[in-house]
């Protein structure tokens, strides 16, 4: 079992290092590119949403947070990208630690309405603090440099590819070691029986915070580089729209998994791209697979990928038992 | 020396209710005390108030000459008092070793840089709250079903778990809240068995039930409640003959 976890591990690898070489068409590769912010995106989530089990409506507002901090200190304080993005990542942690230490007292829907309006403020903010954020005209942000070759030779699309998957990877073991860990343990805990977690003496709003500012800086990642891949932002990057992506992606593609997280994101970037020929129809019918497949599937695509598996690997070890036996 | 738990003059009024007034009453080390009364008594809100899931109105709570009056709950629960629920007191969806896991979360020393960074000692306190697990399942008698998901167990088992979550955490006292609730003649008999050589391990129970047998089985003392107010502490014997008690919870003739 260990041998082939580490062969698809390494096969992944391969894989994902060659995709650029592989794929010659620009687009191609700018949709696996935001799939991968959409991954770290909805990896910030599912650790929140899944592990934790307190429901965020407006955790756009880090993506934007980590956007617009990025593009403004590149553009008014000349900031190089590689400086601007850790500042941009502190003032997300910051902010989340602000907006948690004020909200997670709260818990189910007064929790997810305070998140909601909060990212509204600042969406407002970045709609109507123009001299910074140029409102709704946007922010331009421009490509980073390639960092230890010197100046001039800026970010092509895949120097994007593989900082964005370098991320993600990083992200995905993160937060993969922290949910196996005690402090996983004690979010789960929180999750499944609040009042016995404090019982055992679990710190509950500690841990609850601890878990709200790694998911704020995660998806702040997520913004920080998503704002020079994209070139502009606006204010809607805040918005609940934004929100309610990352929402759909953690519930659609299955919660409280991680890998549940990377299939709602293939899901709701490669897929729904693959499907741009049906233009308004595509919408439409996307809407009615994501109703089907939350009263149908409730623990989303990623339990229908355990399944097989487990039915595989099942049929795999009763033949091996078969021969032993004969 | 000084008393295990004490509470003194303890008093909670919910606006106009008063829930409990001015009770008194001590826990010694290596007791086991029941709590007894008719419903709406205050058993559970004097448990709340001792783990701090309520706030006293006035009195304190003393445990080990520190005062634990209103500390939040998982900082009783790190003076070393842990309780269980009436209800459900386990991680319904988690299984029988991860509840138990669960419920060690004092015992493992793993901050968030330990968990990222996994050094030796990250293994070193796995294995040690491992093995603390083995020893909780096997002292409980619920090895056989370690992969068991909670909500998967039979009734009196389910009631065990809850239990062996709670000493995970390495109580000094252990408050039981109605264990043999709902429990067969036989899973209580199982159920008394085990506060006793809990007691004999060397951890004091605190219980809040309604089972007479329970209570007179295996209490040392025991303290009764009525609308708020103790009316009654003594032996099994003495309150079995207290006329107060008698009219005021188990009724005339009480055979047991």
């Amino acid at each position: 079992m260990k041998r082939w976890k580490q062969l698809i591990g390494l096969a992944t690898v391969l894989l994902l290092t060659s995709l650029p070489f592989a794929i010659q068409e620009p687009y191609f590769l700018r949709v696996i590119i935001l799939f991968g912010i959409y991954a770290i995106y909805a990896l910030a989530l599912d650790f929140l949403i899944g592990f934790l089990g307190e429901v965020s409506f407006g955790h756009a507002a880090f993506l934007g947070i980590g956007a617009y901090a990025t593009g403004i200190l590149v553009e008014r304080y000349q900031f190089s990208y590689w400086a601007a993005a850790p500042v941009a990542l502190g003032l997300a942690g910051a902010t989340g630690f602000v907006v948690g230490f004020a909200t997670l007292r709260l818990r189910g829907v007064h929790f997810a309405i305070l998140t909601l309006a909060s990212s509204e403020i600042l969406r407002l903010v970045a709609l109507n603090w123009q001299e910074f954020t140029h409102g709704s005209m946007g922010l331009s942000v421009a490509d980073p440099s390639v960092p230890l070759l010197g100046q001039g030779r800026s970010f092509t699309p895949a120097t994007y590819y593989y900082f964005v998957f370098f991320i993600l990877v990083l992200v995905f073991r993160l937060l993969a070691r922290l949910v196996a860990s005690p402090v996983g343990n004690s979010m789960v805990a929180i999750r499944e029986n609040h009042s016995l977690a404090a019982a055992v003496g679990i710190p509950i709003f500690k841990v609850k915070l601890m878990a709200f500012v790694i998911s704020g800086v995660i998806a702040a990642m997520a913004g920080v580089a998503y704002a020079p891949f994209v070139g502009i932002i606006g204010p809607d990057l805040l918005g609940s729209g934004y929100s309610a992506l990352g929402l759909l992606m953690v519930i659609v593609g299955g919660k409280g998994t991680l890998y549940g997280a990377l299939v709602g994101a293939f899901v709701f970037s490669i897929i729904t791209e693959m499907f741009r020929f049906a233009n308004e129809l595509r919408m439409m019918a996307f809407a009615v697979f994501l109703l089907a497949s939350l009263v149908l599937n409730p623990g989303g695509i990623v339990s229908l990928l355990f399944r097989a598996w487990e039915r595989l690997t099942r049929a795999r070890t009763g033949v091996v038992a078969e021969a032993q036996e004969k | 020396m000084a008393a295990l738990l004490g509470v003194a003059n303890l008093t909670k009024r919910f606006r106009g209710l008063t829930a409990l007034e001015n009770v008194n009453f001590s826990v010694e080390q290596g007791e086991i005390v029941g709590l007894i009364g008719p419903n709406g008594a205050g058993k559970t809100t004097c448990l709340n108030i001792i783990t701090g899931y309520l706030k006293a109105t006035a009195g304190r709570v003393i445990f080990q000459d520190s005062d634990v009056t209103n500390l939040e709950p998982h900082k009783t629960a790190r003076h070393g008092i842990v309780r269980t629920f009436q209800q459900t007191s386990v991680f319904l969806n988690l299984s029988v070793e991860e509840n138990v896991k669960t419920g060690s979360y004092l015992q493992i020393r793993t901050g968030l840089a330990q968990a990222v960074l996994r050094r030796p000692a990250y293994w070193r306190d796995w294995a040690s709250a491992a093995g603390g697990v083995d020893e909780i399942l096997a002292r409980i008698g619920l090895q056989d079903h370690r992969h068991t998901l909670a909500t998967n167990l039979a009734y009196g088992n389910l009631r065990r778990l809850g239990i062996a979550v709670a000493l995970a955490a390495r109580p000094r006292l252990l408050l039981l809240d109605e264990p043999a609730a709902g429990m067969t003649p036989t899973e209580a008999g199982g159920l008394m068995a085990l506060i006793q050589k809990l007691r004999s391990d060397g951890i004091t129970v605190l219980v809040v039930e309604h089972n007479m047998k329970v209570i007179m089985g295996i209490c040392d003392r025991i303290v009764v409640l009525e609308h708020g107010r103790k009316i009654a502490e003594g032996d099994a014997h003495s309150i079995r003959h207290n006329p107060e008690v008698i009219s005021g919870y188990l009724g005339t003739r009480v055979k047991v």
